[in-house]
């Protein structure tokens, strides 16, 4: 029997706010000494009362607006209620029934183009907890550290409709929704840091069944290819049992990285152990539509906008807008350099190119982001003002640019100081023409007996006699006249 | 203080009625939800969503009691039964009240939307952090040994 796949993914994404989510705490654990960020709300002191941070539920309002959700007039907060110590409550403070953001969607393009629309179902706002640290002291006991830095912090949590089918759509839906969450500016994204958690459901039923099959949740991956790569294992995990004839039990189970497979966790305490109530501490939030608007307004174009501006205004391809848009960083260069550029959207296509091929070579050999390289999109800019004006021939100025991002001079200073300026005088290239010629008697004869080729090695020689100076195009015409002429 | 008081539950009453509205338009719908967190019809009444009946067995208690991590005698279990049972027992004759066109209280405040600014502010030292601590090591708190997740 052929079995199909349903998931649906749970996103945690920690929101770049400089405080926690109900206290004035510092929100910057990561390089705190541990137990430095924290205070008597973030340690669920008795007597103590939670403040909402209100930039965390604007960045919270952004991603649902972003994802197409529907904003309802009201949200609350509510208490998850579960014994750990990475909880100093006891309960988490989460949404349950009235979230920020409900009923989005986000459309994926497989590679061979179809597009996908994956609803999502909620986007809401909770706490992060404290991180503990695993021991085993000197005489052999186990025990746990707890540093509470990062407890109180502010997770946002997309979750999607089961609508994935497979690995690589939930890769590419977990890849476009890091890139938005990026553009919007609300979450680093960085999965190999915890800043952007994936929790994947998965069941399997056979091709044509409506019904949803027992549900396994996996836990613990750190990196897109781990997602998919245990979304794989455990397609082929429940393939084998229901082959087999076997029932596959409703369970969490964790990845584990350097073994490749999944192994069962503790099973999931049923949902209505969590007692979730309404938090008394917390007033509801009414989000009136002209607060919806103003954030509306302050959203920045986003990927997929721009990717479409880029084809239809500035006439890129399909590729090279792609290319650009895919880190939010690259396209900010990429529209900069643009606005310097005296030949206006004329010159998007060099850019484009510019960037895609030898910006990001450099950036890849280098191991860097875009944000740290030595050449800023003004001065690449100058650069292709130099082809453009004749000044520079394309092949000389990828010399000129390796020099650039070499010791960061400008484009400008580097020809003047080597002499690099292209040659475009007739009288100057004539020279080195009628010098070649008579240095090559045997070329020329070929030439005129009908070996085109023979040209090509003149080309070379003036090329070669000027240091690779003479404007290309300009030596071609004449050395095609002069040996088609005497 | 008084006149306040009586002004805010007025407000409060008629802001129940329009801008917090009820299950609806607070956005849930039996879809919203996975399906462990389906909703009963009556989400927030006591005992909602539990398949106790107004009397609790045995079990009921010592799940309750496993939940909040409470040791319990045999005896504290027979009386917290009988005691418990009560609580429900009082909830079911509020359920025989008609809240049809009532919008359920998730607030006994008036207020809504109160915020803070994005600003940090000093945190404790972490001696005054750890001081309740019933066990430290270095700038951590230690506990027992927890299975890692």
């Amino acid at each position: 029997m052929r079995y199909e796949a349903v998931i649906g993914l749970e996103v945690h994404a920690q929101l770049v706010t400089k405080t926690k989510m109900f206290c004035s705490c510092s929100a910057a654990y990561a390089d705190a000494p541990p137990n430095s960020t924290v205070c008597p709300i973030c340690l669920g002191m008795p007597g103590t009362l939670p403040v909402a941070n209100k930039r965390a539920i604007d960045f919270t309002i952004m991603t649902g607006l972003a994802l197409g959700c529907t904003i309802p007039e009201w949200a609350k907060f509510d208490r998850k209620n579960y014994p750990y110590p990475d909880l100093m409550k006891g309960y988490q403070i989460s949404q349950y029934d009235a979230p920020l953001c409900i009923n989005g969607a986000l459309t994926i393009s497989l590679p061979d183009g179809t597009r996908r629309r994956i609803g999502i179902t909620r986007v809401h706002l909770e706490e992060d907890t404290a991180r503990l640290l695993h021991r085993v002291d000197a005489s052999g006991e186990a025990h746990s550290l707890i540093d509470v830095n990062r407890a109180g912090t502010p997770l946002m949590e997309i979750v999607s409709e089961p609508d994935l089918r497979t690995p690589e759509e939930a890769k590419l839906y977990l890849q476009k929704l890091r890139r938005i969450l990026r553009y919007l500016g609300v979450s680093s994204g960085n999965m190999e840091e915890g800043s952007f958690r994936c929790d994947a459901n998965i069941s399997l039923r056979p091709v044509g069944e409506t019904a949803f099959g027992a549900k396994v949740e996996i836990k613990n991956m750190n990196s897109f290819a781990s997602v998919e790569r245990a979304l794989e294992y455990e397609i082929a995990r429940q393939t084998d049992l229901l082959e087999r004839g076997e029932r596959i039990p409703q369970e969490t189970r964790g990845w584990v990285e350097d073994k490749g497979y999944t192994v069962g966790q503790r099973s999931k305490e049923h949902a209505h152990d969590y007692r979730y109530f309404p938090e008394p501490d917390l007033p509801p939030v009414v989000i009136d539509r002209a607060w919806v608007e103003r954030l509306r307004a302050q959203m920045p174009e986003l990927p997929d906008e721009k990717e479409q501006r880029y084809r239809t205004v500035l006439g890129l391809s399909d590729y090279d807008a792609k290319q650009l848009v895919a880190d939010r960083r690259t396209a900010e260069y990429f529209e900069q350099a643009l606005a310097a550029s005296s030949a206006g959207n004329g010159r998007a296509k060099a850019l484009a190119n510019w960037i895609i091929n030898d910006v990001n070579s450099v950036l890849n050999a280098r191991g860097i982001e875009i944000d740290a390289f030595p050449v800023r999109p003004e001065g690449l800019n100058e650069l292709l003002d130099l082809v453009d004006s004749g000044a520079l021939s394309v092949k000389i100025a990828r010399d000129v640019f390796a020099r650039m991002v070499e010791t960061g001079r400008s484009a400008t200073a580097i020809v003047e100081e080597q002499g690099l300026r292209q040659i475009s005088d007739d009288t100057i290239v004539l020279q080195a023409i009628d010098a070649a010629m008579a240095e090559n008697p045997k070329a020329v004869e070929d030439f005129r007996a009908g070996k085109t080729a023979a040209l090509d090695f003149l080309f070379g020689k003036v090329m070669k006699a000027t240091r690779g100076k003479a404007n290309p195009q300009l030596t071609r015409r004449l050395l095609s006249e002069k040996l088609g002429s005497s | 203080m008084a006149g306040d008081n009586k002004g805010d539950r007025a407000k409060q009453n008629g802001r129940t009625s329009s801008t917090i509205p009820p299950r609806a338009a607070a956005g849930v719908s039996d879809g919203l939800l996975d399906e462990g967190y389906a909703w009963t019809d009556a989400p927030h009444r006591p005992g909602a969503g539990y398949t106790w009946s107004m009397s609790l067995t045995r079990d009921d208690v010592l799940h309750v009691a496993r939940l909040a991590r409470l040791g319990l005698t045999d005896e504290e279990v027979e009386r917290m039964q009988g005691q418990l049972s009560l609580i429900l027992e009082q909830f079911e004759t509020l359920r025989r009240l008609d809240t049809e066109q009532v919008p359920p209280t998730f607030q006994v405040f008036a207020t809504t939307n109160v915020f803070r600014d994005d600003e940090p502010r000093p945190s404790f030292p972490v001696d005054d952090v750890l001081q309740n601590a019933p066990l430290r090591e270095g700038d951590y708190l230690r506990v027992r040994a927890v299975l890692e997740e």
